[in-house]
């Protein structure tokens, strides 16, 4: 008992000292977006978007926007805060975004505190912007007052039919494994508005300057990831247009012989439906399989045009390094690196379509 | 409590005899003025004596009086015989006369300074009718709730447990108000060990008066500084009733309405008796949301300051606009506000207990719209939390008994200080703490965590979920019955091969 | 030499099965995937199968070294039978020092995980004096109430394994691929690394004797080491398909990392909850240990057992005093898994061989 009484003094004296930073909902500035460029002189610009609540009127968040020069990123952090009421804390960071000059130089350096801050979410989404990246994240506040963030939404949405699901966790997956390389979305503005300009393609964390553009994300997802929403537009015949609706499609890579003389063959089944069709007889029913049968076509030669593309730059977004490695008993990753380029690799395109919407 | 004030009086002197004969004790009884003394029937005839505030004069003139203007004196002995009543007494006990006459009993003498007494009990106690339970109001079920009188009490009892295994044992206590206490059991069911126990506390209860069956309640728990409370107590005679078949004992005290129920486990605290009215699923939803709501009471302040303090990486990100602005004019820290506001509902709370019903009700309204909408537009505390707390107080007024509401009432500040300090941490270090204490918690020798620790499958059947009657086969585990068995007769065996349209 | 414990203080052999996980489960299940993952890759699962097996092994053993005497044992008394009181004393105390040197990891890394995650500044010696008071509480209600702690615990802490449905969605599978695609070896190092997180089990040689009907504990025993592995192995499946085996290696803490993906709509960022929680599965392995350490020294040196337990709680607060930094607790960490792994892999199978020689060779006398 006299022990117990001790201890409870001891601990109570130890009271005045707990040493726990408070971090007080309302005396931090919460980084929503924040957006670097590279400044010249190995320095760095940060901008970053913060949610400031506005005093007296009920429920109504402001948005402003800081910047600094550093050479790395927590400093420009210290720099912002220079300027600030409160600290500026990015537990809630929902997105990053790098200027195309700084990506172009290899991102490891810049995405690495987020890989170490344990106060990071993992759904962090982090994306290239063509041009520079204050750009976009100046445009943050001025886009339409709903509650969240617009950028954040903006990608989420595209996610779902023409960009590849990349997250922080995603992103460093594919940057740390070997056999993979990332992507990242692509941003851009046009006037008052931000846009998708498409997926910027990465050597390990190098940008290597080209991207798929938009509409072409759709391919790449398909080629990628198995998934279910998405349309992609074929010429079907002179001046007419279709549209491809994605109801559900799977991929499948078949390696072989990965390592002496690799042989891929990339097999892509896909269910479609049809929603409109330029050009036709009302009267008469559609001849599914001629579309079909066009449409095999034309995705087919725009996926092995890709496919080519990325085997001419040295990337694999695709992770066929990552897929032959698990599927060969001692892996020779070297051997794999050199003969990628070379590597013949087939897309095998399969499009069945399965409705022609609520009409005949 | 009735005769209060001339029991008072008397009562030193009752406990133990301190008169040292007859005479003394007699001197004693007349400085107290309602005691009457007088000869009946005419000077030469006996020596009544009673206490007028205790005794019943009706029966007095129809059953005592009427026999002896009617006949020549006679001697005790014979007069005895006459008079038609119960229970009466021929004797020169000086500990038995004493008792008896406090107790209501005429006394009688056939002439001055005799020793030898006929004591005819003659009783007259006044009774509240029996009335609807307030504290554990069903909207189902019986409406009868126990009252002042044990004996009414034990007749509730009885009536509804028609067999000779149902026990009371009585006993007295407090030295000045020697208060009839009762031990109730159904003999055969209870495990004896417990009845052993709960004798040996009530005997070892020093106290001058027990005025109530709480009182009893602080003395007989197995730890006496616990905030929670390990014996229940009810004013259903239903509810008694059905524990006491379960094989728990009950305590009832002479002057109280309620009745003492044991051993206890911490969730039979939050099982309302109308859980068994219902249909086994609906009882068994309803107890699991009364199981959610005291954890909400209990922690959802507590959360508040945690993750606004120190956590806001946990809020979504769909939230943060709206708690950042409903914070953004608030000058005091979340803690302080906390507090504030909890300490407001506190203070309303009661308030209400302390005031009548009818002014109770204004109470509630005032305190909660007028209080709580003024505080919100003066920039005081935010609309988020004030939606926190009141609804933590809805929440912790579905707890079905009252003391373990007190509890939850309270023990909500200890987490709120622990998470200012250490955040979601602290919560969770409170909770152990906690935690230790209900896990070393007793209630008569019980464990009161069961049936989760001691892990008991099968006491699971009535304790977070009620299955129904049918699966209710045996007796709860904890309580160790001598006999385990509710249901004697196997259920029939279904056909299983029961199909469809067959 | 027999051990009696009052009837009221024992539990019943059921319980055995919740007192493994209870004490093996603690902080390294937070962390482990990346050390095994170092050494087999993506076979790193099957280390954990084996280890898991070979601990049940091990354990067959402890309930043999118990049981075959003529009376109930624990492992004080069987020291003293087969080695003398002195010899006997000697490695009772190592043993002593060894679940001391357990708990003080365990108490030790959680607040690591604390400061790193939650608290960077936290003042380290309040919290560990905090703790210790919470563990001083639960040690002191006796070997029911720790018991008690256990179950409940895993009661509370258990929903967390749940988290492991979050990461699915970005699961590779493909990744678990080729089978067994390292050698024998290196398999066997990794199993090497994992004992330190089985390590644990060995504490039913000290509460062997507060068990009721012993012969029927030792089912529930290797079905609740049987349970662990199933965590353990279930964890390790699925930090391989989260991560890419690169990435794996210089995560610290990858069962905490893989928290931070879930993601409920009232709630988001999951680690600081999962944090907090895992208060319930760390402390009852630290009481069991501490308790252990003291129950151990109450037979040893006869004084009463709050006396040593109240020593014993503070040579933990002055340890945790010196292990200030990441360098040493690694460090420290490094040393005990050695001791561990002596202890359970030579000590007990050595000591096992040793009692059927002495109990042959008595037998023969006899």
């Amino acid at each position: 008992m006299k022990i117990k009484l001790l201890l409870i003094t001891l601990a109570s004296f130890l009271m005045t000292a707990c040493g726990v930073e408070k971090q007080i909902l309302e005396d931090i500035l919460i980084a929503e977006v924040v957006g670097y460029d590279d400044a010249g002189d190995k320095k760095i610009k940060g901008t970053v978007v913060v949610s400031v609540p506005q005093p007296g009127e009920e429920a109504d968040l402001g948005k402003e926007v800081y910047e600094a020069d550093s050479h790395d990123i927590k400093a420009a952090r210290q720099q912002e805060n220079a300027k600030t009421p409160y600290p500026i804390v990015g537990g809630r960071l929902t997105v990053t975004l790098y200027g195309e000059e700084l990506a172009s130089k290899g991102l490891n350096d810049y995405v690495d505190t987020y890989r170490r801050d344990p106060m990071v979410g993992r759904d962090l989404y982090l994306a290239v912007v063509h041009g520079k990246a204050e750009d976009v994240v100046k445009m943050e506040p001025k886009l339409i007052k709903t509650p969240g963030v617009q950028v954040k939404e903006l990608i989420e949405q595209n996610i779902r039919t023409n960009l590849p699901d990349v997250d922080l966790h995603r992103y460093l997956y594919a940057c740390h494994g070997k056999g993979i390389d990332p992507v990242l979305p692509l941003l851009e503005t046009t006037g008052d508005q931000i846009r998708v300009r498409g997926i910027a393609l990465f050597k390990t964390d190098r940008y290597i300057g080209k991207y798929i553009p938009y509409e072409d994300g759709f391919l790449y997802k398909v080629l990628s990831e198995n998934f279910k929403l998405g349309s992609y537009e074929i010429k079907w015949k002179e001046n007419d247009f279709t549209d491809i609706n994605n109801v559900e499609s799977r991929v499948h890579y078949h390696i072989s012989n990965a390592n002496q003389d690799p042989k891929v063959r990339i097999e892509v089944k896909m269910k479609a439906s049809l929603l409109e069709v330029q050009g036709y007889d009302l009267g008469k029913a559609v001849d599914l399989n001629k579309i079909e049968a066009r449409a095999e076509q034309v995705i087919g030669k725009k996926l092995n045009e890709m496919v080519t593309m990325f085997q001419e730059n040295h990337i694999d977004p695709l992770a066929l390094g990552d897929h032959a490695k698990s599927k060969t008993r001692n892996f020779d990753q070297k051997h794999w690196e050199e003969a990628y380029p070379d590597i013949p690799i087939e897309v095998d395109l399969d499009i069945e379509m399965i409705q022609t919407g609520i009409a005949e | 409590m009735r005769f209060f004030k001339g029991k008072r009086e008397m009562d030193s002197a009752s406990f133990q005899v301190t008169s040292k004969d007859f005479q003394e004790l007699l001197k004693k009884f007349k400085t107290s003025d309602d005691f009457l003394t007088f000869q009946f029937p005419n000077d030469d005839g006996y020596i009544i004596s009673y206490f007028n505030s205790l005794v019943s004069v009706q029966q007095l003139h129809e059953q005592v009086l009427a026999v002896m203007s009617n006949q020549p004196k006679k001697v005790l002995k014979q007069l005895k015989g006459d008079i038609p009543m119960e229970d009466m007494k021929l004797t020169a006990d000086l500990k038995d006369i004493q008792r008896l006459v406090l107790e209501g009993s005429i006394m009688i003498q056939y002439k001055q300074d005799d020793e030898m007494c006929l004591l005819i009990p003659c009783v007259h106690s006044v009774k509240r009718q029996i009335s609807t339970p307030e504290s554990e109001y069903t909207v189902v079920g019986s409406k009868e709730a126990f009252v002042e009188s044990l004996d009414s009490n034990l007749n509730l009892i009885r009536n509804r447990l028609p067999t000779p295994e149902l026990q009371s044992k009585e006993f007295r206590v407090g030295s000045i108000s020697q208060t009839r206490i009762a031990v109730l059991y159904i003999d055969g069911v209870v495990n004896q060990q417990i009845i052993k126990t709960v004798i040996q506390r009530i005997e070892d209860i020093e106290y001058d008066t027990i005025v109530d069956i709480s009182f009893v309640s602080q003395m007989i728990t197995d730890n006496r500084n616990s905030m929670f409370p390990q014996l229940i107590d009810t004013e259903r005679p239903d509810h008694l009733a059905s524990v006491l078949s379960e094989g728990k004992i009950g305590i009832m005290l002479d002057g109280s309405p309620h009745a003492l129920v044991g051993p206890n486990t911490i969730i039979s605290f939050f099982s309302s008796f109308e859980d068994y009215f219902q249909i086994w699923n609906l009882g068994t939803s309803f107890r699991l949301i009364r199981l959610f709501a005291v954890l909400f009471s209990v922690l959802s302040s507590p959360l508040y300051v945690a993750v606004l303090t120190y956590h806001y990486q946990v809020i979504p990100t769909d939230l943060l606009p709206i708690l950042i602005s409903s914070r953004g004019v608030i000058p005091f820290p979340p803690i302080l506000e906390a507090i504030v506001l909890e300490g407001t509902i506190e203070l309303l709370r009661e308030a209400a207990v302390r005031l009548p019903a009818k002014v109770g009700s204004t109470i509630g309204i005032v305190g909660g719209i007028v209080i709580g909408s003024a505080a919100v537009e003066a920039g005081f505390v935010s609309n988020v939390l004030l939606m926190l707390v009141a609804l933590a107080a809805l929440a912790s007024f579905t707890v079905p008994i009252y003391q373990i509401s007190n509890t939850i009432r309270l023990i909500r500040f200890p987490f709120l200080i622990a998470a200012q300090l250490y955040g979601l941490f602290g919560i969770a270090l409170c909770s152990a703490f906690i935690l230790s204490h209900l896990l070393k918690l007793t209630s008569l020798g019980s464990p009161y965590l069961d049936p989760l620790y001691p892990l008991r499958i099968h006491d699971f059947k009535d304790s977070l979920i009620r299955l129904p009657f049918s699966k209710q086969k045996k007796r709860p585990q904890f309580l160790r019955t001598e006999n385990p068995l509710r249901i004697r007769k196997e259920a029939e065996k279904r056909n299983t091969r029961n199909d469809i349209d067959e | 030499m027999e051990v009696k414990p009052n009837e009221t203080k024992q539990i019943s052999p059921f319980f055995v099965f919740f007192l493994m996980p209870g004490m093996q489960i603690g902080v390294g299940i937070l962390g482990f995937e990346r050390i095994i993952a170092k050494e087999s890759g993506q076979d790193a699962w099957i280390s954990v199968l084996i280890s898991g097996l070979i601990i049940n092994v091990l354990l067959w053993m402890c309930f043999k070294l118990l049981g075959r005497g003529p009376q109930t044992l624990d492992l004080v008394a069987i020291h003293k039978d087969l080695f003398g009181k002195w010899v006997g004393n000697a490695f009772n105390i190592l043993f002593i020092l060894y679940f001391i040197m357990i708990s003080i990891i365990l108490i030790r890394t959680y607040l690591e995980v604390i400061q790193v995650w939650m608290f960077p500044g936290v003042n380290v010696l309040m919290l560990i004096t905090i703790i210790l008071i919470l563990v001083y509480r639960f040690v002191e209600g006796g070997f029911r109430v720790i018991t008690g702690f256990c179950i409940i615990g895993l009661m509370i802490g258990s929903p967390l394994f749940l988290l492991n449905y979050f990461p699915l969605k970005y699961a590779h599978f493909e990744n678990l691929g080729p089978f067994l695609d390292h050698s024998f070896l290196e398999i066997m190092k990794a199993c090497k690394k994992m004992t330190l997180n089985y390590l644990g089990f060995e504490l039913i040689l000290i509460y062997y004797p507060f068990i009721k009907n012993r012969e029927k504990s030792q089912k529930w025993a290797h079905l609740g080491a049987l349970f662990t592995m199933v965590i353990y192995v279930v964890s390790i499946l699925v930090s391989l398909a989260y991560y890419h085996q690169d990435q794996l290696k210089d995560v610290i803490w990858a069962t905490l990392t893989l928290w931070k993906i879930v993601d409920l709509p009232f709630i988001e960022r999951f680690e600081y909850i999962g944090i907090s929680v895992w208060l319930f599965m760390v402390l009852p392995n630290v009481c069991l240990g501490v308790w252990a350490a003291s129950r151990t020294a109450k037979r040893v040196f006869g004084y009463r057992q709050k006396k040593m337990l109240v020593l014993i709680l503070i040579i933990i607060l002055v340890s945790c005093i010196f292990l200030d930094n990441r360098y040493r607790i690694d460090k420290f960490n490094t040393i005990s898994s050695q001791i561990g792994f002596y202890i359970v892999y030579l000590y007990l199978p050595l000591l096992f061989i040793w009692q059927s020689i002495v109990y042959k060779f008595r037998g023969h006398k006899s």
